[in-house]
């Protein structure tokens, strides 16, 4: 849920990155988190189990800049991929201004892909939302992997509705980025 | 031109000296420490008390723990659970649920101080609710 606030002449958004377990939702949390100078983020938030895998959520707040005047504030959350943490995620998900959608490339696991994708749309749904009434993106992430499969086949199997989609390599940073500019410059869109 | 018709909540500065109020009003009974209003989705609302550099991820696991605890509630055969206390040695939080759902989250360090806490927020419940109430927008 968008909140506009005048009197701080903020604007404060949530983005969700979604996806399997392990496709790497989390590493391009803590890319950003690395990467950007602390003025302009928090600190990380990960709620998560004994060996590094998120349970509950990753949170990280940042400030993108100025749009008309207002100070554009971003909130980054990500969900546990594991299935069994489907009641999570459905949680994590309410209130979202827009999500990125992290696939993992590896041709193994194009099926899970498809699971998730699917599970998104049921959970979003649960929120009186769908897939073409809130600002999403693909990631194609893992695309130096040996196994990962053609970009042709990743576009024809999971972006039937021809939203923005971005390749990337999220341990190194590839792609990072230029996934956050278009989730935060799709979700500003839709309040201009 | 920002168009606040397709965004959720508009927090105008009226709206926000009359919440801000109501909480500083809330903080000086209470004594608390500071006191955070918190949107259903993690997002702060408004914050008054002592500084706090971090309000916002605090906000967002205000609310993820509490988006827990309705999901146990409802697990349980509970409509819900309007009320999270935990208590430290040094620091206490109180959370509750107000009608939208949002939360209004009090630090305090006098544990005596609960029995207070708990009465007052529930007096102020209904007034955040109808400014909540009156800047959302669908």
């Amino acid at each position: 849920m968008a909140l506009i606030n005048y009197s701080t002449r903020e604007i404060h958004c949530k983005i969700v990155f979604y996806g399997t377990g392990l496709g790497g939702k989390t590493t391009n949390l803590e890319y950003v988190h690395k990467q950007l100078n602390p003025s302009i983020r928090g600190e990380m938030v990960s709620l998560n189990t004994a060996n590094e895998r998120t349970l509950f959520f990753d949170f990280l707040p940042l400030d993108l800049g100025s749009v008309q005047g207002f100070r554009t504030k971003f909130s980054l959350y990500t969900v546990p991929g594991q299935v069994e943490y489907n009641a999570s995620r459905k949680l994590v998900l309410n209130g979202a201004d827009g999500i990125v959608f992290v696939a993992d490339s590896q041709i193994e696991k194009m099926e899970e892909n498809i699971e998730s994708l699917k599970n998104m749309e049921e959970n979003l749904a649960e929120y009186n939302m769908t897939l073409d009434s809130i600002p999403w993106i693909l990631q194609y992430n893992k695309r130096d992997l040996p196994n990962a499969a053609s970009l042709e086949l990743l576009e024809k199997t999971l972006n039937t509705r021809g939203v923005p989609s971005f390749e990337a390599v999220a341990f190194e940073g590839t792609g990072v980025f230029a996934t956050l500019k278009a989730i935060s410059k799709e979700v500003l869109n839709r309040l201009t | 031109m920002l168009n606040p018709q397709l965004s959720s909540l508009i927090i105008t500065t009226e709206g926000l000296n009359r919440i801000t109020s109501i909480l500083n009003k809330l903080r000086d009974e209470t004594n608390a420490r500071y006191i955070i209003l918190v949107e259903k989705s993690g997002q702060m609302i408004a914050n008054v008390g002592e500084d706090n550099p971090f309000t916002m991820p605090l906000s967002a696991l205000v609310a993820g723990a509490f988006a827990s605890t309705r999901e146990i509630a409802r697990l349980v055969g509970e409509t819900e659970f309007s009320v999270m206390y935990q208590s430290g040695q040094n620091r206490h939080i109180y959370i509750l649920s107000l009608k939208t759902q949002d939360l209004l989250t009090v630090v305090f360090d006098e544990g005596p101080m609960l029995g207070i806490i708990k009465l007052k927020t529930k007096q102020v419940a209904d007034s955040l609710s109808n400014e909540i109430v009156s800047m959302m927008k669908n």
